[in-house]
This record gives structure tokens, sequence and C-alpha cells, in this order.
């Protein structure tokens, strides 16, 4: 039941400029004993010029990357990935077993049901926001 | 020869008939929707000494009587191993057959023995099914089992910092038939409704 949950935000700019639409934002449940997570998000880009993600942070984690599972030759292997571009109205998903957020040391105990706080840095500096379900 | 003769060698024939049909269908191999079942061609496998979650040793021995299904990961993997975990114990849990799901056992291996305590494999197993089991070992111990399974494992960027470096490991799932040997292979990604009904051909037919 959860998996269906929906959350749709429009990622609001801190000022005037860029806008990106988030939908299915989620942070998958793992253990505690687990200093890792793996977000997902699909973000499209409903403007007319390209928009570059450079980074993402967010307070209920020490750090956050974008990695890419990637197979080869049988093996799965994670890539980081330094920054991602969305084209003027094309789709961009981090999705189980492809593109994800690479969450990095909890600054507290998750469990479902909690929201947390995700920000985008732009290329032009500009900070986007959404909330991210955590669920199994 | 006389009526009741002749019914007979008729009854005969067709007992024959079905005991061969029987027969035929016993030996013809198992078919998967995925993986690759071995059948006659079962690999023996190589002593080996683990630990399991519960620090129990775990040997070869240990696979015996049951069929096992293992997969090898991290448990500082946030996405594959996850998704590779749930899809099994989803497929388990989508076994209708009790019978069959007694007769399977599922095991994480880590990769990553440095990271992964048995105390934290218990926890981490745990979670996506209490009836998993979590096995470790120093990569000496590991190396003779993932060598005969054609298991690829290789530490990348690895530092000291435990949360910085990762693991590239197969994301095949292995199967291992219930006289301990290497008896087939489903490869990634994993679809929990066709893992199930696989599963259970193999447990009623192979």
């Amino acid at each position: 039941m959860l998996r269906l949950l929906l959350l749709l935000a429009i990622l609001l700019p801190a000022s005037a400029g860029a806008e990106l639409d988030a939908d299915e934002a989620w942070i998958r449940h793992l253990p505690p004993a687990v200093p890792v997570r793996a977000g997902y998000v699909v973000i499209t880009n409903p403007s007319s010029k390209p928009v570059t993600i450079v980074a993402a942070a967010s307070p209920a984690f020490a750090r956050v990357e974008f990695h890419r599972s990637v197979e080869r030759d049988g093996q799965m292997q994670m890539q980081r990935v330094e920054s991602v571009t969305i084209e003027p109205g094309a789709r961009l998903a981090f999705e189980p077993g492809g593109l994800h957020l690479m969450l990095i040391e909890p600054r507290s105990k998750l469990k479902p049901g909690d929201l947390v706080e995700l920000e985008l840095r732009l290329d032009d500096g500009q900070i986007l926001r959404l909330e991210m379900a955590v669920h199994k | 020869m006389n009526k009741s003769s002749l019914t007979i060698i008729a009854l005969a024939a067709l007992a024959v008939g079905f005991a061969a049909s029987w027969y035929l269908a016993e030996q013809r191999p198992v078919e998967l929707e995925a993986g690759h079942y071995f059948g006659e061609q079962a690999r023996a496998l190589p002593a080996f000494e683990l630990v399991a979650h519960d620090q129990r040793p775990f040997a070869r021995e240990d696979f015996n009587g049951h069929w096992s299904l293992l997969f090898f990961g991290y448990t500082h993997c946030p996405d594959i191993c996850p998704i590779t975990l749930q899809a099994l114990a989803d497929a388990v849990g989508q076994i209708g057959d009790a019978d069959v799901r007694d007769a399977l056992r599922v095991y994480f291996v880590s990769i990553d023995p440095e990271r992964d305590s048995p105390a934290q494999l218990a926890e981490y197993v745990a979670y996506f099914n209490p009836g998993f089991t979590g096995l470790t070992a120093p990569l000496e111990n590991l190396r003779p089992l993932t060598r005969a399974l054609g298991i690829a494992h290789d530490f990348r960027n690895k530092t000291d910092d435990a949360t910085a470096y990762d693991v590239d490991h197969s994301s095949a799932i292995v199967l291992i038939n219930p006289n301990a040997e290497f008896a087939g292979i489903f490869g990634a990604p994993h679809d929990p409704a066709v893992l199930a009904r696989d599963l259970t051909r193999i447990v009623e037919h192979g």
C-alpha cells in the first residue's frame, strides 16, 4: 500500500528561475544498522530550457550523492554521477536498479512514514526543495 | 491364445506404456521461465567454512536436504541488494504450496566481511524475512565458494572510510540442490512472480 503513496510536489526555487516537477519521491527504509539509503524520485522539466542538477543535500543525512547501478558482464557496479541534466519537456527517473540518490549516514533513526527534506542545487546556484517519504 | 490372455497382454502393454511415459516425464529437464536449471549437470561444491548470522559455523554439508537460494551482496549496498532480497522475500511469499516453501532456504552471503558482522547481517536479513539466513566469512574462506559458483566480487575505491567504498558483485541468484551441488542460476532483474513459479517447478520436478 505504501508503495502507492504518491508525493506530488512542485519544486520551489528560492528565487524566481528554473522550475521542476517532482513525483514519487521516496526513500527505501532499511534496518538502522545500515548507514546508507537509496532515494528515488521522478523529475520532469516543464520549462523551455535544460536544467542541470549539480548537487543534493538533506538535513537528515551527512551526504547525498548521485549514483547509478550498472550491470557489466553480470556484475553490478555503483557508479558515481557528478550531475544530471534534464532537457526541456523531458523526464528523469531516479529509480530502483538504475540512477538513484545515495543518502549517506542518517542523522537520526528513520522510520516508515517519516518525511525527509531534500535540496537540489542547480548549476546556476538555485536551490530546489522537495520532500521524500520513507517507506519499505 | 484365448480372450482373457489377450486382455492380460493388452493390459501389460498399457502398463509398460504408462510407466515409460511417466519415466520420460520425470527425466525431462525442468524448463524455467527465467534462469537456467542444470539438472543432471549439477556441479559438486568444494568444502568451505562460513559463519551464519547466529555465529554458528556453516559448511557445505549444511546445504544438504533442502533447496538453497544464494544472493551475494553487502549491507552497505542501498539499491540492488534490498531490491533482490525483497524480490526473494516476495517470491517465497507468493509460493502457494507450503511443502515447496518449506523445502527452500534463502541465504544472503556478504562479500564485505569487514563491515558486515554476523550481528549486522542478522538484523539485515530478518528485515526482509525472519527465515532468511545471513552468511559471512573472511574473504579467503569465501573464495572457494564464490569461485565454484562463478560469482565475481571486487572492492572498488576502498579507503578507511567505511561508507565510502563499493563492492562490485554479481546480481545473480544461485540455486543449490539438496545434494549441496550448484544446480542453477537466475540472472537479474528478478521478477518475484516468475521466481515463485520457477522455484515451484524445481522443487516439485527437479
